[in-house]
């Protein structure tokens, strides 16, 4: 994997740390600051697990290399709408109950679950989507170009 | 008002004022100028330089912080521009935030505005579609508004000029309601659309033509464009953070360092025009008195032909504002109908679907073009329960597969995306009903922070509008059927009016004074060197994107114009 890639989506995000107040209020071990969202620093290394139940890490990086549970805490943070917030919230908070009972509940269960099931779905698709916008994947799998030079109406499919 | 006139009374006066630098001000500003009249063109936001002010327009998708995606925050602030797509994390520079320039909604209209140098040229979806005489003879035949003071055949000739300047891609269709233009080689429609095409032109019997858009893309840049320090679209499809290579038409790329460059401009930005300074005893306007937008003090500046370019809306504000004893209701008002009649697009249809055909085809690369059903609604009579059409947006495009699962088997599918069904989807682009009581009016107690009066807007749909939103869902969905498309869906955005970015009107043309504002030459009935050429003079709406007609007029009203100047007309 191409350290020097991770090592930028890292400092993207601590980018997005420094620009924060430090004085809103002190969240001591979170490695994100977050304005709407209250998490512990407890469920936020939960968090990082679950990710990488989405994209794992195999021979490529996966969730945990890239950080992607910070963007999906970042991006929920910054731009959910206050219902959508609330329900993510709502959901954390019931997940992180289910789990102290039963340690092995993780994020594909819960997408079966009626009562987890929607912060199951929305956890996903914050890291399925971190993990496809990250320079990683639009530089090395799916190459974006900024510069397509043209468009083709009709070809055969790869 | 307290005036501070510091600069002598010469440095203060040109040969011509341009009001707005945005699409039709950017034009008349290159007019001018290239005709050697020391112009000036008068701007109320601030300077965006080619290139250099484009912030964004080289990022890649990964280097924005929310991937483009707006901010709670954000929206919440910005209820009414966050409606527009284009407003995103890589644009929203280039936007008015609700916060800045308030308006009062007397009915809902989302005001969707561009205040800088360029106007909303810099995030306009470069649709250029030519108007016929089907547009022209509207309100004639189907008895609305006034009859236009022009046809086609007056416009034509600009038509061709003005494309020739900017770039216009685009097919030869041979259509009488959209006239062919001076076109550079059209972007191709893909399998589906070619397909949906075919299909219509058998099963309507060629009477629903579906073709690809004509729009204001280099696709083989002309000597023209070179010489403008323009060179080949590169179908980056980015183009609303302003273009690098000058691939499509803005005020910022062309007209405006073209102008530049004659040495005849004076630029300013940061300067609202307040009101028209109308001289009783000449019988005519001698200038402007212009705000500066950062010390908040007031300048006058003069010339002997004004040309107001201020955006529809906007440009009904300045005249409205600019009274007299002799326009105690606003310049050129004699009738009592400036602001009346604006009118706008009608978008609020959309049909989706998804066409199982061409498994084994996708496209390659972007296309910032779409495929384009001219109206045929109504066109050569009238054969529904409402008046005048729509055309259409249509576009197909081939999705990924969706990516089910977790883990490994999740991951597997997304580092190698399979193509999914083809999808397709249509908008509805309707003409609306100019009615009087359709307006716009300056408040007549609230202010803005520099002094000008906050405008109220009353724009809203009629009946004729709901049928027409109705029979467009029922005619594509008829179409889409015809071409085999599945899961079809119509949709009603309700979106209010504004979104669609095309309001018009308020100081229409026509051929009798007291039933209209402008003359056949985009000038004043009444005051004859104040000239209109933006929105505002529009009569009647027609189906098709306005701004290719609002260079069209501009260079036309120059033309006249200066032609008056030589004659001693207009001094
Ligand atoms: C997202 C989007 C997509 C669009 N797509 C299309 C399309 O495909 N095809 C199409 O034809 N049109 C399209 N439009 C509409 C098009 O942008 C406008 O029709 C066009 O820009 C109008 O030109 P204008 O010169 O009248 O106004 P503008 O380009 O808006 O310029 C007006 C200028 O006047 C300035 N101004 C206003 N008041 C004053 C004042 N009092 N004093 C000094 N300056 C003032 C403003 O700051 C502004 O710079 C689109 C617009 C948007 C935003």
């Amino acid at each position: 994997m191409n350290r020097r890639i991770v090592l930028k989506q890292m400092i993207w995000m601590g980018a997005a740390i420094a620009f924060m107040p430090s004085c809103v209020y002190k969240q001591d071990k979170l490695s994100i600051q977050l304005k709407r969202l209250q998490i512990s620093p407890d469920q936020e290394k939960m968090l990082a697990s679950l990710a990488d139940e989405v994209v794992p890490t195999t021979n490529t990086p996966g969730a945990a290399d890239l950080g992607l549970h910070l963007f999906a805490l970042k991006m929920a943070d910054d731009c959910f709408d206050d219902a959508s917030l609330q329900k993510f919230s709502a959901g954390l908070k019931q997940f992180t109950e289910a789990k102290s009972k039963k340690a092995t509940l993780g994020l594909q269960q819960a997408a079966d679950d009626a009562a987890l099931k929607d912060f199951a779905r929305m956890y996903k698709s914050l890291i399925v989507r971190g993990y496809t916008q990250s320079e990683y994947y639009m530089t090395k799998l799916v190459p974006y170009q900024l510069i397509p030079g043209g468009y083709k109406g009709c070809v055969p499919v790869a | 008002m307290g005036y501070l006139n510091t600069k002598g009374l010469k440095e203060r006066t040109f040969d011509a004022i341009v009001i707005g630098s945005g699409i039709s001000g950017g034009w008349a500003a290159k007019e001018f100028c290239d005709k050697g009249l020391n112009t000036l063109v008068l701007e109320r936001g601030r300077d965006v330089k080619h290139n250099k002010d484009y912030p964004t327009t080289n990022m890649y998708p990964w280097q924005f912080e929310h991937r483009g995606q707006l901010t709670n925050e954000i929206i919440k602030e910005n209820p009414v521009v966050s409606k527009c797509y284009a407003f995103r994390e890589d644009a929203m520079h280039f936007f008015v935030k609700d916060k800045e320039h308030p308006y009062v909604q007397e009915k809902p209209f989302d005001w969707i505005r561009g205040y800088q140098v360029g106007g909303k040229s810099l995030l306009w979806a470069r649709q250029t579609q030519r108007w016929s005489d089907f547009d022209f003879e509207g309100p004639a035949r189907d008895g609305f508004a006034v009859d236009w003071p022009i046809r086609y055949k007056d416009l034509a000739p600009w038509y061709s000029y003005v494309e020739k300047f900017a770039g216009i891609t685009g097919n030869k269709d041979g259509l009488p309601q959209l006239p062919d233009g001076e076109f550079l080689p059209p972007h191709e429609l893909n399998c589906v659309e070619k397909y949906f095409s075919g299909k219509m032109a058998t099963v309507y019997n060629n009477s629903r033509p579906v073709i690809i858009g004509r729009a204001a893309h280099l696709t083989k840049p002309q000597q023209i464009h070179l010489d403008q320090g323009r060179a080949q679209c590169q179908s980056r499809d980015l183009c609303q953070r302003g273009c690098p290579f000058g691939g499509y038409f803005s005020s910022n790329a062309s007209t405006i360092p073209w102008a530049l460059r004659t040495g005849k401009l004076t630029l300013q930005p940061n300067s609202t025009v307040h009101s028209i300074i109308y001289d009783d005893k000449a019988g005519k306007a001698t200038g402007v008195r212009v705000i500066d937008t950062v010390s908040k003090t007031t300048t006058e500046y003069f010339a002997p032909v004004i040309f107001v370019n201020a955006a529809a809306l906007n440009t009904n504000l300045v005249l409205l504002n600019s009274t007299s004893s002799r326009f105690p209701n606003g310049l050129g008002n004699d009738n009592g109908l400036l602001g009346k009649y604006v009118a706008f697009h009608n978008y609020r249809g959309h049909v989706n679907a998804k066409y199982e055909g061409f498994p084994d085809s996708t496209t390659e690369g972007r296309r910032p073009n779409s495929g384009y059903i001219p109206r045929f609604r109504n066109l050569h009579k009238q054969e529904t329960n409402f008046l005048r059409g729509y055309a259409a947006g249509f576009g197909a495009y081939r999705p990924n597969a969706p990516m089910n699962g977790w883990g490994t088997d999740l991951k597997a599918q997304l580092d190698k995306p399979k193509p999914g069904v083809w999808g397709v989807g249509s908008h509805m682009m309707g003409e609306t009903i100019p009615k009087e009581n359709s307006m716009v009016s300056l408040d007549p107690n609230q202010k803005d922070e520099w002094g000008m009066p906050v405008m109220r807007i009353n724009m809203f749909y009629d009946d004729n509008d709901e049928k027409m939103v109705q029979d467009y869902h029922e005619q594509l969905v008829a179409m889409f059927e015809a071409a085999g498309f599945t899961d079809i869906s119509t949709n009603d955005s309700k979106q209010a009016p504004g979104l669609d970015i095309h309001e018009m009107g308020g100081v229409r043309m026509g051929k009798d004074p007291k039933t209209s504002l402008l003359n056949k030459w985009n000038q004043l009935h009444a005051c004859k060197n104040v000239f209109v050429t933006d929105g505002a003079c529009m009569t009647s709406t027609s189906t098709q994107n306005p701004s290719l007609t609002y260079m069209a007029l501009t260079a036309r009203a120059v033309d006249y114009a200066l032609a008056e100047m030589k004659k001693g007309n207009l001094k």
